[in-house]
């Protein structure tokens, strides 16, 4: 499998020239090691959380932000994109799956390559789509998974779609039936 | 004739479309049907106003991508013309033979644009004609800011009149348009398509980045001659030193010594021309080139740049 890698690269943030530097981090904390050295957290504008915690409440004006859930910060970030105007950058930290998710969001609003920063510092576990069925499975950690969606046993390839958001997994034994490889956890 | 290189065109008729402004028809000599014009694209002019001299001028289709039949180009006659648009208004007629390159274009819309703001200064309207369409036909947002003399308004309009686009603004002077005030508040996804004059481009640019548009969101035309001190060159590999005159650029003095080199736009926005600077300060005039490799200077683009003292040493790839 190694001859097929085709994993997203991840550098540290630096900030581009832009108006508005909003800042997304899946928790609490920035992870070390996130950000390229000429850059500190005030040099954001704003900083949306995804704290996972039932008690925080929303903040209206304040510069930082936090949110129950990935579903709830993302709902607010395609209410702030619809009216938001140019010269906005967006840098997004947390799981691959979680920093592809918003990036795509932010796509559909009209982001582009050089508008959108994200950086996976742990991406280990991986979101697997189902070749057959197109069900995802999450936090993967072998090469080899059962589907979600039709059971399935799927091999991963070391391939990640930026479309699907998600690593492809097929049938294991498709190519000669009954051959199975060994599972292998994923490096990161 | 789709693949050939160089068509031999002929022109079919010529309408006056005021003093300084003409728009041509040309047609295949042989009668065939042309390649097609992808939107934004440009046929460079390989012209023989006086014998032994070619003159390469680049003018923008503004006839719709598919009709095949025939390319038209509109020519504005420059005060300071070296020769291109004075031969073209003097001394082309109808029925004429000229040679030009296959169309090309450089200056495409974006696939995932949300909003066009196309930006025109004067005759710089030709290639943004030539995007209309293909805008239309993608559905997306699209504003028209018309730049010019009072002179030319008239005739720019009526070039718009077949696009059937609802408000064109027209500013006479450009001290009747604020490009900020264009620029400001745009929505996400917007695009902009800029062509006129040098340093209406220039300032368009410099105000998108200060918004924060990203530079793959600024898309510039560009044919402009320039004129400057003039300079000498080593070619390096060659052992030759070449002289360029106050009124050609670098890239025509290239050619006109044999030296093969690479071009399309001839105007500093494409990039296709770029050459290393092995020695020597560089007066950047493109539109191409990012402030970091500017100020690395270990590269130009010779259709438009020119040395910042008397001498320079390139290296063509
Ligand atoms: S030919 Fe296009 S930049 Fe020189």
């Amino acid at each position: 499998m190694d001859a097929m890698i085709s994993r997203p690269r991840y550098d540290r943030l630096s900030l581009g020239l832009g108006r508005t530097h909003l800042l997304i981090i899946q928790g609490s904390e920035l992870p070390l090691g996130c950000l390229a050295s000429s850059v500190t957290l005030d040099d954001f504008d704003e900083i949306w959380k995804v704290v996972s915690c039932s008690s925080v409440l929303p903040e209206p004006g304040s510069a930082e932000k936090q949110f129950r859930s990935a579903n709830h910060l993302t709902i607010a970030l395609c209410h702030r994109l619809s009216s938001e105007t140019m010269g906005l950058r967006v840098y997004v930290v947390g799981e691959e799956s979680f920093v592809w998710d918003i990036n795509a969001q932010c796509r559909r609003f009209g982001l582009g390559n050089d508008e959108i920063h994200v950086f996976a510092p742990y991406h280990g576990a991986r979101r697997v789509r189902c070749a057959h069925c197109r069900a995802y499975t999450t936090n993967c950690q072998n090469t080899i998974v059962t589907c979600d969606g039709c059971g399935a046993t799927l091999l991963v390839r070391d391939h990640f779609s930026r479309f699907w958001n998600a690593y492809q997994g097929f049938q294991i034994d498709s190519e000669e039936p009954g051959v199975v490889p060994e599972s292998v956890a994923f490096r990161s | 004739m789709i693949f050939q290189s160089e068509l031999d065109l002929k022109v079919a008729r010529i309408d006056v479309l005021n003093e300084t402004l003409k728009r041509f028809h040309l047609v295949s000599a042989g009668g065939e049907f042309l390649p097609p014009a992808p939107p934004g694209s440009h046929l460079t002019f390989l012209l023989n106003p006086r014998d032994g001299e070619v003159i390469k001028n680049s003018y923008s289709v503004v006839s719709p991508t598919l009709i095949r039949d025939h390319y038209e180009i509109v020519v504005r006659k420059a005060a300071d013309s070296r020769g291109g648009s004075k031969f073209f208004h003097e001394d082309v007629k109808e029925g004429n033979l000229l040679k030009a390159k296959a169309p090309r274009s450089n200056f495409s819309v974006h696939s995932l644009a949300r909003k066009s703001i196309l930006i025109a200064g004067g005759i710089g309207i030709t290639p943004i004609i030539s995007l209309l369409d293909e805008i239309k036909r993608r559905r997306c947002k699209v504003e028209l800011h018309v730049i010019c003399g009072q002179s030319d308004r008239l005739a720019l309009e009526a070039l718009l009149a077949d696009e059937a686009l609802a408000g064109p603004n027209f500013y006479e002077g450009r001290n009747n348009c604020s490009i900020g005030k264009i620029l400001a508040g745009q929505p996400l996804g917007t695009h902009l398509y800029i062509c006129g004059p040098f340093n209406l481009m220039r300032h368009v640019q410099e105000v998108a980045h200060e918004l924060g548009y990203p530079s793959s969101n600024v898309h510039i035309e560009s044919f402009g001659a320039t004129i400057g001190n003039a300079f000498n060159v080593k070619v390096e590999g060659l052992n030759k030193e070449i002289s360029v005159g106050e009124s050609e650029s670098l890239l025509e003095t290239l050619e006109r010594e044999g030296i093969e080199a690479p071009f399309s736009c001839r105007g500093g926005a494409c990039g296709q021309c770029v050459v290393r600077v092995v020695e020597g300060e560089v007066d950047h005039r493109d539109f191409f080139l990012s402030d970091e490799q500017r100020a690395a200077g270990n590269c130009m683009t010779p259709c438009v740049s020119r040395a910042s003292g008397r001498a320079l040493t390139i290296a063509i790839k």
